[in-house]
């Protein structure tokens, strides 16, 4: 069974397990996975990453296993329910904090708690990001079954440090590390978003695993359990 | 006054030593519903619709007893049905104001000429009866005419007595937020009730009329419009001004239905006050074995439309005592009785 899991960035891939592949950051990420795709050897997809907290109850860290997937004016997709109860169970049986709701994707980081608030209203999606619907689209017109994981970064309560909110593509750490320098303002936000970054890749690390393994039990080989089932490297 | 300095300190206190514990969860108000009989058929409510056995089957006292200690939660709401159709609910009351419970005997007020003689006026006992609207969409809602003017009366004798009363009000699609305006002016005004509470319908599927509740967006718009209005100031609520913003839409907060856990003629209802997906015997079973992860806004489906005081206003009372602004707000609210900045 060949189950691509896909991530934004490298850290977030590096985080879900050997072999995820960097897809980009935005629109960047269906351009890649469009490729991957049409080579056709893709059979399940799991799209992974961190995302932005909308659901007010989620502290940095929490998992948010996509029960549909959201973008502003497109109907909702929803990955298949027995896959996502499996995972759910397997999920909860391990002990990892997570939650089962909607991931909205937006064009742009969502910076300030009003914003957050208004999405939340708006759409009852627990997270937000730059990915998963675009991916979970192309995924269903390739028909791939998809699921889709998430770890909560900044919790609904917070916003993001200004040099952080025109995010459009992988971070160039050094550029950000020079510009949050020039702008002690930032420095708590940012000291306290590096903690967030770790307790959010923890949870990947955690939770991808056991996802990927339920997206691999799709089709199982014919002989091989669940388990056994081999998820390719796709780099 | 919104609450009373005395119940808000022994919430405050209560809620403060259970974080102090590490407990994640915990009851603040327990739900009773000692039966599920009501007198009136209201439009909006879901929560009647049983076999005449289910109908018939009273809580005793002494089982309203048990529930409050086995729970634990400082505050009790019973409500129902229609609680003044028990025939021991005097003894029910008394019985948990004796055990430090503050108390809210939810009603719709046919019934309290009959009972206010046999209660004892108590800072512990609040008579909170419901009202939904001025006298035609009152009883328009509570399908039956004539209801308004004997809840009004019921008030006026019940405050004649000495009684802390406050009204709880459903929000629904046929309330403009002009009527519920003035529906607040005349129980503020004229009524003079301690406190106030309010929140929108909760789209129950058993409900009579399924047209008369709103979606989320509407709430959300209804309560801005209704917050709009200067005479807001004037209005004393029973609830935390966290709660009312979140109304308005200008707070994001997650239900905490494991704070107000109900207990019924059937058991312990799971997993919660508006949904009974099932029943449990105990409440320990209730809180530790209940997955709530699964339950809330944007997490199940049937949560999509409810913005109620049962599930939201611990979580308000908790970001309240997470924030100093929020804390100070809110200690405002209760010495001041204002919700609504």
């Amino acid at each position: 069974m060949s189950v691509a899991i896909v991530a934004p960035t490298r850290r977030e891939a590096a985080a879900c397990g050997e072999g995820t592949l960097v897809c980009g950051v935005g629109a960047a990420a269906e351009v890649s996975l469009a490729a991957l795709l049409d080579r056709g050897q893709v059979e399940a997809l799991v799209i992974a990453g961190v995302c932005g907290g909308l659901d007010p109850s989620l502290a940095p860290g929490t998992l948010i296993l996509c029960r549909r997937a959201l973008q502003r004016g497109a109907p909702e997709l929803k990955p298949d329910q027995a896959q996502i109860e499996t995972a759910r169970r397997r999920l909860r049986s391990r002990g990892v904090p997570f939650v089962l709701s909607g991931l909205l994707t937006v064009e742009r980081p969502i910076a300030s708690r009003a914003q957050k608030t208004d999405l939340w209203n708006e759409f009852g999606a627990a997270g937000v990001d730059m990915e998963t619907y675009p991916l979970a689209r192309l995924a269903e017109t390739h028909g791939v079954p998809w699921l889709a994981v998430r770890a909560v970064l900044d919790p609904a309560g917070a916003g993001l440090p200004a040099a952080l909110r025109n995010v459009r593509d992988e971070v160039d750490e050094r550029a950000l590390a020079a510009a949050l320098a020039r702008s002690p303002r930032d420095w708590p936000a940012a000291a306290r978003l590096a903690l967030w970054l770790r307790r959010a890749l923890a949870g990947l690390r955690q939770g991808v695993p056991v996802v990927a393994v339920v997206a691999s039990s799709v089709r199982p080989l014919r002989g091989a359990s669940a388990e056994e089932s081999r998820l390719i490297v796709l780099e | 006054m919104g609450i009373p300095v005395q119940q808000a300190l022994t919430i405050g206190t209560y809620v403060l030593k259970q974080r102090l514990k590490g407990r994640k969860r915990f009851p603040l108000v327990l739900m009773l519903e000692p039966l599920y009989r009501c007198n009136l058929a209201c439009v909006g409510c879901g929560k009647i619709q049983h076999p005449e056995e289910i109908l018939s089957t009273y809580l005793t006292p002494e089982q309203c007893w048990a529930a409050a200690e086995e729970c634990g939660a400082p505050v009790v709401s019973i409500a129902g049905g229609e609680p003044l159709v028990h025939p021991q609910i005097d003894r029910i009351v008394h019985g948990l104001v004796a055990r430090g419970k503050f108390v809210y005997l939810c009603t719709n007020g046919i019934l309290l000429d009959r009972w206010l003689p046999r209660l004892r006026p108590s800072p512990r006992l609040t008579i909170n009866v419901h009202l939904d609207g001025l006298r035609e969409l009152h009883d328009r809602m509570v399908d039956r005419p004539g209801v308004f003017d004997k809840a009004v009366a019921g008030i006026r004798e019940a405050k004649r007595r000495g009684f802390r009363v406050s009204t709880n009000t459903t929000v629904y699609a046929e309330s403009s937020p002009e009527e519920i305006r003035q529906l607040f002016n005349f129980v503020t005004d004229e009524l003079r009730v301690d406190g106030m509470m309010v929140s929108p319908g909760y789209d129950y599927p058993k409900a009579p009329n399924q047209n008369v509740f709103l979606k989320r967006p509407q709430m959300i718009q209804t309560f801005r419009q209704l917050f709009s209005f200067p005479d807001r100031r004037r209005w004393r609520f029973n609830q935390t001004p966290l709660f009312l913003d979140f109304l308005q839409g200008k707070r994001a907060l997650q239900c905490a239905a494991w704070a107000s856990p109900t207990r019924g003629v059937l058991g312990w209802q799971r997993p919660c006050y508006l949904i009974g997906e099932s029943y449990v015997p105990t409440f320990k079973e209730l809180l530790e074995e209940t997955e709530w992860e699964r339950y809330g806004y944007g997490r199940d489906a049937r949560c999509t439309n409810c913005m109620m005081h049962c599930g939201y206003e611990m979580t308000a009372a908790n970001a309240a005592l997470e924030s100093p602004l929020d804390g100070l707000r809110a200690g405002a609210s209760t010495l001041f009785g204002r919700g609504v900045a």
